[in-house]
């Protein structure tokens, strides 16, 4: 073959680059079609050989159950309802079913398993430090994100994915995307908010559905304000103690259930605001492509749903957890353990924040455990009782310096808060910190593998920030302009 | 405890003197990036650029066409010509100046990178098409030929702008000059855009409100003295000479000739069909090459399928999938009747 250009080369003395510049000026008339031409041809090509080989059964089935299913998901009547109805049962089955599993797993870990641990180093006499650094620090920052976060998301996502292979999801996006929409994102951001309220790690994994460069982003950096089951612990344990005691007790319930909720829907409305601002800002010039299949409803596989979204999801977040949360025990041991002076490196970190963090109407405690528990949002609660314990060197309550507890009884929270210079205004804000501060290292991780880019981890971890530290501060500010100093 | 009002406004200020720093483009750290060293150099480049038109479109560049294309006074220009003439990149004569053939290099690598840029923004990006032009004004004078070429490679080396100027080869190579401006033709013609003016910047992107862009076809129905009546997409327009003295065409192809008026897929109702005529021009980059992905191209038989509860997307049926379609993108696909086959 070679021989042959060649020898039609020499008999018509075509030099090379005659023939290179022949090929370049007619690239001029090429035109701007060119490439659709090509994929046009390929797709007649392909129609022409399937025309051929093909045998095509022609038979309408009687009964469309696909189009009738549709009709009844996607009206403009039944479509929300059924909507709402779906992930309200999807959230009850969670909240409901975890809650058992939750607490044993905890009084396993933490009751049975810690105690021995610490007897079994006693016998080998292992030094003081090593069995605090270990047991205390390491193995119970584990314990804690264990139990929190394994039941809620053993139970969520299985039940998400069997909704997404039954191909109900793609039709929620469906329904939703004119909404996302107008504030510049994708039908879809729909499936990883939902998915974020699970894990904002495993959220910000199911952004790759959405193939939009643009609208993918704005969905990985707005993930963080969807509540995860990290932080609903937080909101409902402060929202009971503070919000819910203000109210006669038969109606405790219902507002601190009442005040959770409105936070997380302060968090959708941040979601939205934040993708608009983001789709006419910083992220104007990514390229948008909008395109969404909707798949045939198929029954799902369940045993095998089970397995792929126990492996695929869960066990991986929860393994990333637990590598993130190892060193924050340690670091959370060590800072109530290490002295300078007489006071523990802790200590001198608190005092040390708490003029900025009383601005914010915060504290110093609180602050300082959002730093040193970036790993995980479970082991916050934790954090700040023992710290409150350790700055007012409070006798009788926890397990002492460097170790993470949570308590039974509500009284005692209240009288522990209540020394530690807690307000109304304190739980607030500590409420809206929870929800807008910067993900979790869990969360930052992923979007850097997601993203491969320093500068979207960056803007996602400290638009966060910012944002929340802004309402803080405000609220505070107005707070104290309006009610009284607190 | 910080008073309240006197902490909100400390916070009131500590916004407002970041928004001053790092204001996009008006804020200081913008401004103190644009040295004074890179300002002289884009004046002799845009010079030099202008010079360039001049000589391509057959007009003597003085010193005041130049003062007003720079917005500068004239006596501010001495000095950019003099630096330049001493660089070699032009000769003064008589009336006016002629580059040297260093110079005309010099501009075509200006050009090079400027086209290049608006086509890597038109099929790369998602910057609206209006912006295209400003941004390119910047990129030109900022990278270097490697850049240019890497640009070049990425976008699978590419011959023409969005806008439909040619963009200089490597090697400086540029090809004649195709078409006619619209104004030239007479009525009855049907005609096929090939370029669309992007200076100035208000005239185009009215051009480009009135749903002209490149590969559409224009027929000329009636020529006033002022203004010129065509028939774009189905719909009569009037077009002032100031619009058609912009847009450059050619005549259409016999066999690509468009004689009904294309409809678009989003006037499709729930339950129709019809064939896919093919693509607008105006859909590009990764839009248009997820919708060829998907199978619409010429010949496809779409269906509408359902509304959402939303009302926005609507699924259409191409070969076999479901695809939701957003209005504006099902607006960018021109359908004809299928045709009937017993």
């Amino acid at each position: 073959m070679k021989n042959q250009v060649d020898n039609i080369i020499e008999k018509n003395k075509i030099t090379d680059e005659e023939i290179l510049e022949t090929a370049n000026s007619l690239r001029w008339d090429l035109g701007e079609n060119l490439h659709d031409s090509l994929l046009e041809s390929i797709y007649q090509d392909a129609a022409e050989i399937s025309e051929k080989v093909v045998t095509k059964v022609d038979e309408k089935p009687k009964f469309d159950w696909d189009r009738t299913l549709d009709r009844l998901l996607t009206s403009k009547w039944t479509g929300f309802p059924i909507m709402l109805l779906i992930l309200t049962i999807v959230f009850w089955i969670t909240i409901s079913g975890a809650n058992v599993p939750s607490a044993l797993l905890a009084s396993f870990l933490i009751d049975t398993i810690h105690p021995v641990l610490k007897d079994v180093a006693a016998y080998f006499g292992t030094p003081l430090w090593l069995d605090g650094l270990l047991i205390d620090g390491i193995y119970l920052a584990m314990a804690w994100v264990i139990s929190v976060m394994l039941p809620p998301m053993a139970i969520f996502f299985p039940l998400f994915t069997l909704l997404e292979d039954f191909g109900y999801l793609p039709r929620v996006a469906f329904n939703l995307d004119s909404l996302f929409k107008k504030a510049g994102a994708h039908g879809k951001q729909a499936l990883t908010m939902a998915m974020g309220y699970g894990c904002n790690a495993a959220g910000i994994i199911a952004t790759r559905v959405i193939d939009s460069p643009r609208e993918r982003l704005i969905a990985i950096i707005t993930n963080n304000f969807s509540l995860c089951n990290g932080r609903w612990p937080t909101q409902i344990l402060i929202a009971s103690l503070f919000i819910g005691s203000m109210v006669p007790a038969a109606l405790g319930g219902l507002v601190s259930a009442t005040a959770v909720v409105a936070v997380a829907l302060l968090g959708i409305i941040l979601t939205f605001v934040t993708s608009w601002f983001l789709s006419r800002t910083i992220l104007k010039g990514e390229a948008s492509t909008f395109s969404l299949e909707l798949p045939p409803y198929r029954p799902p596989k369940i045993l095998q749903t089970l397995y792929t979204s126990l492996i695929d999801r869960t066990i991986f977040v929860l393994w990333r957890a637990i590598i993130f949360a190892v060193p924050a025990g340690a670091v959370i041991w060590l800072s109530a353990n290490v002295m300078i002076g007489d006071q523990s490196i802790g200590e001198h970190i608190v005092n040390f924040m708490d003029p900025f963090g009383l601005l914010l109407g915060l504290n110093g405690v609180i602050l300082f455990a959002y730093i040193i528990a970036i790993p995980a949002n479970e082991i916050v609660i934790p954090t700040i009782l023992m710290l409150t314990v350790m700055i007012l060197k409070a006798s009788g309550v926890g397990e002492g310096a460097g170790v993470m507890f949570e308590l039974d009884d509500y009284q005692i929270y209240t009288e522990l808060f209540a020394a530690g210079g807690w307000t109304l205004l304190t739980a607030i804000n500590l409420m809206l910190f929870s929800l807008v501060h910067n993900p979790c290292s869990t969360a930052i991780y992923t979007i850097y593998k997601e993203t491969k880019s320093i500068k979207w981890t960056a803007i996602s971890t400290f638009l966060p920030l910012v944002m929340g530290i802004a309402i803080c501060f405000f609220v505070a500010q107005i707070w104290r302009i309006f009610i009284g100093a607190g | 405890m910080i008073d309240p009002v006197m902490a909100l406004l400390t916070a009131g200020a500590v916004c407002l003197g970041a928004f001053l720093m790092f204001w996009p483009e008006k804020g200081l750290i913008a401004r103190l990036r644009w040295s004074k060293d890179t300002g002289k150099r884009v004046l002799m480049e845009d010079a030099l650029k202008h010079i360039y038109n001049c000589e391509e479109e057959n007009v003597t560049c003085t010193f005041h066409s130049l003062a007003g294309a720079l917005l500068k006074e004239p006596n501010q220009i001495t000095p950019i010509i003099t630096r330049l003439e001493s660089l070699g990149l032009l000769t003064i004569s008589g009336q006016g100046f002629q580059l040297t053939s260093e110079g005309k290099n010099y501009a075509l690598r200006i050009l090079r990178v400027h086209r290049l840029w608006e086509r890597y923004l038109a099929e790369e990006t998602g910057v609206p098409e209006t912006a295209w032009h400003e941004q390119a004004e910047i990129k030109e004078h900022i990278f270097t030929e490697e850049d240019a070429n890497r640009i070049s490679r990425q976008l699978g080396y590419p011959r023409y702008d969005p806008h439909g100027d040619p963009i200089p080869t490597a090697s400086g190579d540029l090809p004649p000059h195709r078409g006619r401006l619209l104004n030239n033709f007479s009525e009855g013609d049907i005609v096929q855009v090939i370029h669309i003016e992007d200076e100035p910047s208000d005239v185009y992107a009215e051009i480009i409100e009135r749903g002209i862009y490149l590969g559409i076809q224009i027929e000329i129905s009636k020529k006033l003295k002022n203004s010129i009546h065509i028939l774009v997409a189905g719909k009569v327009q009037t077009l002032p000479v100031l619009l058609s003295g912009n847009i450059t065409v050619q005549p259409a192809p016999e066999e690509q000739k468009i004689e009904e008026p294309l409809q678009s897929l989003s006037s499709l109702k729930t339950g129709e069909e019809a064939e896919v005529a093919g693509i607008s021009r105006a859909c590009r980059g990764a839009q248009r090459r997820r919708l060829m992905d998907l199978g619409v191209v010429p010949g496809t038989v779409v269906s509408m399928v359902m509304t959402s509860a939303g009302g926005d997307p609507k699924a259409y049926n191409i070969r076999g999938a479901m695809i939701a379609l957003r209005e504006d993108q099902a607006g960018f696909i021109h359908i004809q009747p299928l045709k009937k086959v017993n």
